[in-house]
């Protein structure tokens, strides 16, 4: 193989790759939706929050005189755990928290003789509903709502903090207060640890359960869009190139395993620029909630980013080889795609079966998928990002080492493709002919 | 001197022949002309050459060695199914192409610049190739085959969507080439030009070779054993002439018999007292040849 056409190809590709405007608005715009989508977002929640800050006032009709409402009355809260308490409260999340909890925080309940006197207050926009409980509450359990003709669609009332007012009104009269107040809540303290394999026992926050997940799957994630936005510009690269009829020119200046090499390499580097982008986005974001990380006290999944890159370049040269080689014998964009996509949809399993990994990361799964080419990178970085002390030191050098050998298969295998898909014109030859020709040179 | 040479290849598309036992050689600073019908095998030959495809049987030499990718950078090529970026700038693609063959970036972009000027496409550096017309594209492929001033240079007919001042440009550039002891390899439908630019000619029919040989040794070899006479007196009844045929104002062709020796015909005018204002033998133009060959379906004998 000839290096210096390999170089050729590849620095091509890659400055064709950084001038196309679609690859710009994606790797700048992209990070800039993001960002507006989140603020548009954030304007939308703050909008919800000034106008539900007003109290939200639901009016009660109780012939059966359950709940012995005499005034206004404001529903407990929902409880939640101190340290997600404090941590909300950290990041200013506290008050849309709030709002997604049926804003039952600020929920009012005012007593009405009757429903007449109910709906003239709906009228009159005093009351955003009013629940009417059956005379007969005891027996029955019913209790109906009535909502304001102009109700929203996202208007669902108090239910939450009702029943709980229900269930603390019947409580206190037959029971005791301590037992009303401990059925009411049965859990008021809690506190988790986790057992580590060292026999220590760590402290375990829900924030840090949360996060110590979401960021493992954001990374499997982003490392899965990042192979698929790469391999797609090989796909149009190779669409272009049939359409454009320079096959016979490119092939009488360079190999096909020089052509392929050099368009992985310099598309390759150009997904990798487009990740840095995004990346360097993410850390700037991810400073800018730096408190909120530190409140959770989540540790980033180092080992995990320290494989990612490897395993990142072998299966981008592993899955890239394969859809160059069969994209090749599609005769438009539109066949190249469907050739190519095939192997992008394996490269998806790991995200097909994210919950059972989540679930258990070093079980029977994870570890299967470990040694299957089209699944082990991102399986093995969410393994080493979820349970790292569970993955042995062998299965990464050993699953490593099988992508490097599977990769130098599918690269001499997508040349061979590659060299005659890209002459194919007209009729395409059925498989065994393809077979025949890609062993033998056509 | 031989500088390419194909040794009896053979070359098959399942049960379809491209090629059989095709056997030739290009001699150095000749215009070679590669003929045949369309799906004659002309283009397959041509993709073994440039290593796009490989032969099932024979072998290639170029350059006085056994033939390996490195010898591609000093060939030239201009595909008969070609194309070029659409979305790219005509300067970068010209480099790049010339950087594919060996030269480095600042000396592709010279030549570039220089055969682009050449061509009269100077202004049209930056644009995009999707805003080139037809001809005009044509020119920037053909000026990136011929920036790399290869020792060989094929071209898969060239003239196509060529205007007549552009055909004209061409031509000189092949005949400069020939000059500066460049060998150029035309494949063409365009029989005028191979007369008047091709030195030699091979042509290829149903995977076969079945003409080789210089333009005027093919030309007489397929001719009618005819001659043309320019003269003002009558002429009279000749031995060896099976027809006299008046073709205008004192012009005549005689048809001989096949064993005639045109030259007895013309010793015998001078002594018979007839001026005599042009004695030639006429040669079949390549077109005739081409068309006799293709539609008589028969295996020429060759001249060489």
């Amino acid at each position: 193989m000839n290096l210096r056409k390999v170089r050729t190809v590849a620095e091509f590709e890659l400055v064709s790759t950084l001038k196309r405007p679609a690859y710009l608005i994606t790797t700048f715009g992209m990070p800039v939706f993001v960002l507006l989508y989140a603020g548009f977002g954030l304007l939308i929640a703050g909008t919800m929050n000034t106008a539900e800050s007003k109290p939200r006032v639901y009016g009660i009709v109780d012939p059966s005189n359950v709940l012995h409402l005499e005034q206004d009355t404001v529903a407990s809260s929902l409880p939640v755990p101190a340290e997600l308490d404090a941590a909300l409260e950290s990041t200013g999340m506290g008050e849309i928290i709030d709002q997604a909890s049926d804003g039952q925080a600020r929920s009012t309940f005012r007593p009405f003789a009757n429903e007449d006197a109910a709906r003239a207050a709906i009228a009159d926009a005093a009351i955003a509903a009013y629940y009417r409980i059956d005379a007969d509450y005891m027996a029955t359990g019913r209790v109906d709502a009535t909502f304001a003709p102009d109700a929203s669609w996202k208007e669902n009332g108090a239910r939450g903090a009702l029943e709980r007012m229900f269930r603390e009104r019947l409580l206190a009269d037959s029971q005791e207060p301590a037992l009303a107040a401990r059925i009411a809540r049965p859990i008021a303290v809690s506190e988790s640890f986790t057992f580590e394999i060292d026999g220590q026992e760590v402290a375990r926050t829900m924030g840090g359960q949360i996060a110590g997940a979401v960021i493992p799957i954001g990374f499997a994630v982003l490392l899965f869009m990042a192979l698929a936005m790469s391999t797609s510009y090989l796909i149009q690269g190779t669409a272009a190139e049939k359409e454009n009829k320079v096959v016979d020119v490119l092939l009488a200046a360079a190999g096909p395993d020089e052509i392929l090499t050099g368009k992985l390499l310099g598309l390759g580097i150009a997904g990798l620029l487009q990740i840095t982008v995004w990346f360097g986005m993410i850390l700037v974001a991810g400073t800018l909630f730096a408190a909120t990380i530190a409140s959770f006290g989540v540790e980033l999944p180092w080992l995990a980013l320290a494989v990612a890159p490897l395993f990142f370049a072998a299966a981008y040269f592993f899955v890239g080889s394969l859809i160059l080689g069969t994209g090749s014998l599609g005769k438009n964009l539109k066949e190249v795609q469907q050739f190519g996509m095939v192997w992008s949809l394996l490269s998806a399993v790991p995200m097909m079966f994210m919950g059972v990994l989540i679930t258990d990361p070093n079980g029977t799964l994870g570890q299967v998928l470990t040694w299957i080419p089209f699944s082990a990178p991102v399986t093995i970085v969410l393994r080493l990002a979820l349970e790292p002390e569970g993955v042995p030191t062998w299965q990464v050098a050993g699953s490593l080492a099988m992508m490097v050998v599977s990769t130098w298969i599918a690269l001499k295998l997508g040349a061979r493709l590659f060299r005659v898909g890209l002459l194919l014109t007209g009729t395409r030859p059925k498989l065994r002919a393809l077979l025949r020709q890609a062993r033998l040179g056509i | 001197m031989s500088l390419l040479r194909f040794e009896h290849l053979s070359k098959r598309y399942g049960d379809v022949v491209a090629l059989d036992d095709v056997s030739f050689t290009v001699s150095e600073g000749e215009v070679f002309g590669l003929l045949g019908p369309n799906g004659a095998g002309k283009s397959t030959l041509i993709r073994i050459l440039m290593d796009i495809i490989r032969a099932d049987t024979g072998r290639i030499e170029v350059f006085g060695e056994a033939h390996n990718r490195s010898h591609l950078d000093r060939i030239g090529y201009l595909p008969e199914e070609r194309g070029l970026y659409a979305k790219q700038k005509v300067i970068d693609v010209m480099v790049y192409l010339g950087r594919l063959k060996g030269l480095g970036r600042k000396e592709a972009r010279q030549r570039s610049l220089a055969w682009l000027e050449r061509f009269d496409l100077g202004h049209t550096v930056r644009w995009r190739i999707e805003r080139l017309s037809k001809g005009m594209t044509q020119k920037v492929q053909i000026a990136s085959v011929l920036l790399l001033e290869p020792e060989l240079c094929v071209l898969d007919e060239p003239f196509s969507g060529l205007d007549p001042v552009n055909v004209r440009l061409v031509e000189t550039l092949i005949e400069e080439r020939r000059g500066r002891g460049q060998t150029t390899i035309l494949s063409t439908h365009l029989m005028n030009q191979v007369e008047t630019l091709c030195d030699r000619v091979a042509m290829v029919h149903q995977g076969k070779r079945v003409v080789y040989g210089g333009v005027d040794e093919v030309r007489r070899a397929h001719s009618l054993p005819e001659v043309g006479v320019d003269t003002p007196d009558a002429l009279p009844t000749l031995a060896g002439v099976r027809e006299i045929a008046r073709e205008g104002e004192g012009r005549w062709r005689l048809h001989l018999f096949p064993e005639t020796d045109p030259q007895s015909v013309l010793a015998e005018l001078v002594r018979a007292g007839i001026r005599i204002e042009r004695f030639e033998r006429l040669l079949a133009p390549m077109a005739d040849v081409f068309i006799r060959v293709v539609e008589g379906g028969e295996r020429v004998q060759e001249a060489a």
